[in-house]
């Protein structure tokens, strides 16, 4: 909408400045041609005076006044010229000898009229006189006259014509210029008008001024929004004293720009009117979908707010179950030791303390849980870590034995960690009680490889005393052989022990498979 | 509900872990375990070190109670107990009296309260080794 005013705006400040430059070169380029044509009219105007002058200077008066062929001759004159009215001859006392008007010469007498006077003075040249209203005709009208000299110089007479305005009058109508110019023929001696031209109604422009001395000039506007001042172009006449003004009034160049941005406002309105409801609408979409965007990122607020107070819920309660776990598991550590306590059977004691270390073992996994807020993966190499902390501050090993741990980026759910761990913790625990005997120092290294399918393959390798001769995995009777074995089968794994260098545990396992690995 | 308030005749073990430490001194342990099988096992630990369970209670306001009327040398509480919790229960013994204390307990998180002289943080299941270590370092006076 906004891009429609600002358009049709300039449009309209753009029509009015292209009007007013209009009237400007209509108003200028008028008051040339017509100066130009008045020029030319007057001249031969002129050129008639001077004939009629010619054709008097042969005879008196008196011969003059009866002469019916001088009288054909200057009616031929003033014929020719539809633009003269009548010629008119006056003697020195400013009697009329001679008219095309009628012949009896009608009696009157020029003696107070202007362009008598001027000429009876002195030579005045081509006299322009002001409007009068003619005597013999009654019609409003003005002069040209001419001196009539003897031979000797002396006054003998004026010659004079009348103009017909009424040729000016229709010639000016006829013109048909854009904005209905004002056209005046003005006297240069004092300004009066003496024809003025405008369409129609009442004259719109009042007198307007003429710069004495300049031959030609042009006001206009002074801004695009100047509501009153017209556009005045004006000429003079050459070798007349004579002005045509040509002036456009600032009413008409307003009327002319309303009737050619009403079409405009049309389209604008019917554009407008067509998108007013548009527009509305567009208003009320964008208010919509801000009170759209509101409510939902009020709703994602709300959401965010259930999902992490249910998250810390579920934190809670996943934090609560292990310590649940870890509070059982104590309780059983603590009945395992009570019992061991009580036996005075060093197996049973040994036993039972082994129970409680794999109690351990298993507790490690949900300390790990529990600490790494991942609540469901144990981190494999972490454990590995603690785990063998705990068992070489158990079995009071550090410094003599160096565990190495090379199982990468390992994760593993709960299902799976707790086998495995405990799969671990046996065969560390056999290689911290049985590999370094008598303060006996090495490495035990633990590997994790990735292999095809799935598959993994853990290895429990030191360099210790190696497994007992005529060990046997596979029929190993030992509980801890045996839990190896089981666990292992959760695994989908397969364990081997070898002797080399130390004692080696291989198990490779996939817990997803549905059958234990091929060793 | 008070346990044990009285002395409970222990069996000294051979085992090498469950060694009975003879201590240089022997302190007045006030317990805080709601689990009657760990404060069992708790103060068979401490008897066969030497000390003496002058109480064992499982909640908040017995353990302040107590506290205030055995005057205990240590105490080894549990955080959750069957009423109220370790950490208050010390914090309000701690205004009357300073007590070193150290917590056993299933919570992984624990904050140290400034106000109270924790002298260690055991994690359940705990390892006798630990424990005594932690016992026997607070009495000689280095915890």
């Amino acid at each position: 909408m906004l891009v429609i005013v600002t358009a049709v705006s300039w449009q309209i400040y753009d029509n009015r400045r292209n009007l007013v430059l209009e009237a400007e070169r209509t108003t200028g380029n008028a008051a040339f041609f017509l100066a130009d044509h008045a020029t030319r009219l007057f001249e031969a105007s002129d050129l008639a005076l001077l004939e009629a002058s010619n054709a008097v200077k042969a005879a008196d008066w008196d011969t003059l006044s009866k002469d019916l062929v001088l009288w054909e001759r200057l009616r031929g004159l003033s014929d020719r010229f539809p633009y003269i009215d009548n010629i008119w001859l006056n003697d020195s006392s400013g009697q009329l000898r001679m008219s095309t008007v009628a012949l009896p010469t009608p009696p009157s007498n020029a003696s107070d009229r202007d362009i008598f006077l001027a000429q009876r003075e002195a030579d005045s040249g081509l006299f322009v006189g002001s409007l009068i209203i003619g005597r013999v005709t009654n019609k409003p009208t003005f002069l040209l006259s001419r001196r009539l000299s003897a031979d000797d110089g002396g006054f003998r007479g004026v010659v004079s014509l009348t103009i017909d305005l009424e040729y000016f009058t229709s010639f000016y109508g006829s013109l048909d210029l854009r904005l209905d110019p004002v056209i005046t023929m003005r006297r240069a001696a004092d300004g009066s008008i003496l024809t003025r031209v405008a369409s129609g109604e009442p004259d719109p422009l009042p007198d307007l001024p003429l710069p004495q001395g300049s031959a030609a000039g042009m006001t206009t506007l002074s801004h695009v929004a100047d509501w009153t001042s017209p556009v005045h172009a004006f000429r003079k006449v050459e070798r007349l004293p004579l002005y045509i003004s040509v002036a456009v009034a600032n009413e008409h160049i307003t009327r002319a720009w309303i009737a050619e941005i009403w079409i405009y406002w049309v389209v604008a309105g019917a554009a407008g009117m067509a998108l007013w409801p548009l527009s509305t609408m567009a208003i009320r979409q964008a208010a919509a979908d801000r009170e759209m965007k509101r409510d939902l990122e009020q709703r994602v607020e709300e959401r965010t707010k259930q999902l992490t107070a249910a998250n810390a819920q579920l934190e809670t309660l996943f934090q609560e179950v292990h310590h649940r776990v870890k509070n059982n598991l104590q309780v059983i550590t603590s009945l395992l030791r009570l019992q061991a306590a009580r036996s005075s059977d060093r197996e049973t004691k040994e036993s039972l303390q082994k129970s409680v270390d794999r109690v351990h073992a298993m507790s490690l996994v949900h300390h790990l849980l529990y600490s790494s807020k991942e609540l469901t993966d144990v981190d494999f190499a972490t454990y590995l870590g603690q785990l063998s902390d705990n068992l070489q501050s158990a079995y009071g090993t550090e410094g003599q034995v160096a565990v190495r741990i090379e199982v990468g980026d390992a994760w593993f759910p709960l299902n799976h960690a707790i086998p495995l761990c405990l799969i671990v913790n046996e065969v560390l625990s056999n290689a911290f009680k049985h590999g370094f005997p008598d303060g006996r120092s090495g490495t035990i290294r633990i590997t994790l490889t990735d292999q095809d399918a799935g598959f993994r393959e853990l290895v429990v390798m030191d360099d210790g005393a190696g497994l007992p001769d005529g060990f046997d995995a596979a029929k190993g009777k030992g509980l801890g052989m045996q839990i190896i074995r089981s666990l292992a089968g959760q695994l989908g794994g397969t364990p081997t022990f070898e002797n080399s260098p130390g004692a080696t545990f291989r198990m490779r396992f996939n817990p997803d498979s549905e059958t234990p690995a091929s060793p | 509900m008070v346990m044990f308030r009285n002395r409970f005749s222990s069996q000294l073990s051979s085992d090498p872990r469950l060694l009975a430490v003879k201590s240089s001194h022997r302190a007045q342990v006030l317990i805080m375990e709601d689990e009657p099988l760990v404060a069992l096992e708790l103060q068979i630990l401490l008897e066969d070190m030497g000390h003496q369970v002058c109480a064992v209670v499982d909640t908040e306001a017995d353990a302040v109670r107590e506290a205030d009327a055995t005057l205990p040398d240590l105490v080894i509480a549990d955080i959750q107990l069957r009423q109220g919790n370790g950490v208050r229960a010390m914090e309000r013994i701690a205004g009357r009296r300073e007590v070193p204390v150290i917590f056993v307990s299933g919570n992984h998180t624990f904050t140290p309260n400034p106000q109270i002289r924790t002298a260690r943080f055991i994690a359940k299941p705990f390892r006798v080794e630990n424990l005594r270590k932690a016992v026997a370092d607070i009495i000689a006076g280095t915890g």
